[in-house]
């Protein structure tokens, strides 16, 4: 280690002469150096400060090392360092995200579906749809004047590919069918067919079903 | 003498003559009488024999040259108490020596510095000890320096500590125990790389990654600071 104004000791030398362990040939010419230059000074600081830092925690983490469960949150939260704010924040969101969304897709019950009555008029532009909101439950009902006296029905709603998006068979009732879709249908438009109990299984009845 | 930490030893800027604030290779500006000095080339025989003959030119340039450095150095040993006074009397000694002819190498003037002031400090402890061996109460002047700084930096290093700590405890357990070894216990690198079955490689490898990881941490916690304090976003 030579001593003079164009020389700066390393990060090694600084730190083993902060911790006291630097040859004792070498000791001379890095404070010898020091005396006069500022930024080895400050360099010389900064190394204090984390040798200092580095005793401190390793004496309290050899008094009580770290349990197993410590040690990963410590790996995580390094490697995922949040602040806390934010952390705080991000669990908000997705506690209520979770609160909104789970009970539609487990308990469909829990949230009140809308009713449409099926309408199924046949006009100059084709067959009428009617209106449905997106994102909840569906009560449809149907007018059953018309449709030969079967004890249920088969009913179908497809998509406007033709994709079948659920099925299910429906008692007839006195005064008008209805049936409960209880996962919402996405916007777009549907067709609701009913069917005749096997084994004739012709269509009835269709009604177009625009849900937005 | 091992090397002590002491409170701050940033030595502040304000005050310095200009020629303090420069870097080691860099030319030192000229001064009102017109004459350049350059840090790394200094005549030292030429500012010797200026203290010697009692010029105010020369003990402004020992002064410029060599103030920061010995306030860095006591401050750094004895703590910030009285600092003001110990460097004074390190320049006073260094210049009475020079005139006595006791530097007889005017090129080993750093070295002769250097000297005086490890002398100041090896007579400091010494009356320390002696005070508290010998004595009920210290006599005035004679206070031990405690060592702590002021309570923002108290903050600061308690910060610190919380993150090296957060930085051991992500380790494995014997990349610690190295750690611990080395920081705490005062092992040297030899010695732990032969009880641990390590290369010089790999132990400078664990060590500049638990410091690269303290230097990141302590930056992601600035940066959060630093919004709430000063309401910038």
């Amino acid at each position: 280690m030579p001593a003079g104004f164009d020389w700066h000791p390393s990060e090694e030398d600084l730190e083993r002469y902060s911790i006291g362990k630097l040859a004792e040939e070498q000791v001379a010419s890095l404070e010898e150096h020091l005396l006069v230059c500022e930024t080895c000074q400050e360099r010389l600081s900064e190394v204090d400060a984390y040798v200092k830092a580095a005793q401190q925690a390793a004496r309290k983490l050899k008094n009580a090392p770290p349990t197993f469960w410590q040690h990963q949150w410590a790996k995580l939260s390094l490697a995922l360092w949040i602040p806390a704010p934010v952390w705080v924040a991000a669990l908000a969101v997705a506690a209520t995200v979770l609160v909104w969304t789970i009970p539609r897709w487990v308990f469909p019950g829990a949230v009140a579906p809308a009713a449409v009555m099926l309408r199924s008029i046949r006009g100059p532009a084709g067959l009428s749809t009617n209106g449905a909101p997106a994102g909840k439950p569906l009560r449809l009902h149907w007018d059953e004047t018309g449709l030969p006296a079967f004890s249920s029905y088969r009913v179908e709603i497809v998509n406007s590919s033709g994709r079948p998006v659920f099925e299910t068979t429906v008692e007839a009732g006195k005064t008008g069918s209805s049936l409960l879709v209880g996962n919402p249908l996405r916007r777009g438009r549907y067709w609701v067919r009913l069917y005749a109990p096997p084994p004739r299984a012709e269509l009835l009845r269709e009604f177009g079903l625009e849900v937005e | 003498m091992a090397p002590g930490v002491n409170g701050t030893c940033r030595v502040s800027k304000t005050g310095l003559p200009d020629a303090d604030r420069r870097a080691p290779n860099e030319a030192l500006p000229a001064n009102g009488d017109g004459h350049e000095v350059a840090a790394g080339r200094t005549n030292w025989a030429e500012l010797v024999e200026k203290i010697r003959k009692g010029e105010a030119s020369g003990m402004e340039e020992l002064y410029s040259v060599f103030s920061r450095g010995v306030r860095y150095y006591l401050c750094r040993q004895l703590g910030p108490q009285e600092l003001e006074d110990r460097v004074h009397d390190t320049f006073l000694i260094v210049v009475q020596a020079i005139r006595r002819g006791e530097l007889r190498e005017p090129d080993r003037l750093m070295g002769f510095v250097r000297t005086v002031v490890r002398r100041q400090v090896a007579a400091h402890i010494d009356r320390a000890v002696q005070a508290r061996k010998g004595q009920a109460e210290l006599q005035s002047g004679m206070d031990v320096s405690d060592g702590r700084s002021n309570p923002e930096e108290d903050v600061i290093a308690r910060q610190k500590i919380e993150i090296m700590e957060k930085v051991l405890r992500s380790i494995a357990r014997r990349d610690r125990e190295i750690l611990t070894r080395f920081y705490l216990q005062g092992q040297s690198q030899e010695e732990i790389c032969l009880a641990m079955g390590l290369t010089e490689t790999q132990f400078r490898l664990l060590k500049s990654r638990a410091k690269a990881r303290f230097g990141e941490l302590g930056k992601r916690r600035l940066r959060q600071r630093l919004p709430l304090i000063f309401g910038r976003t």
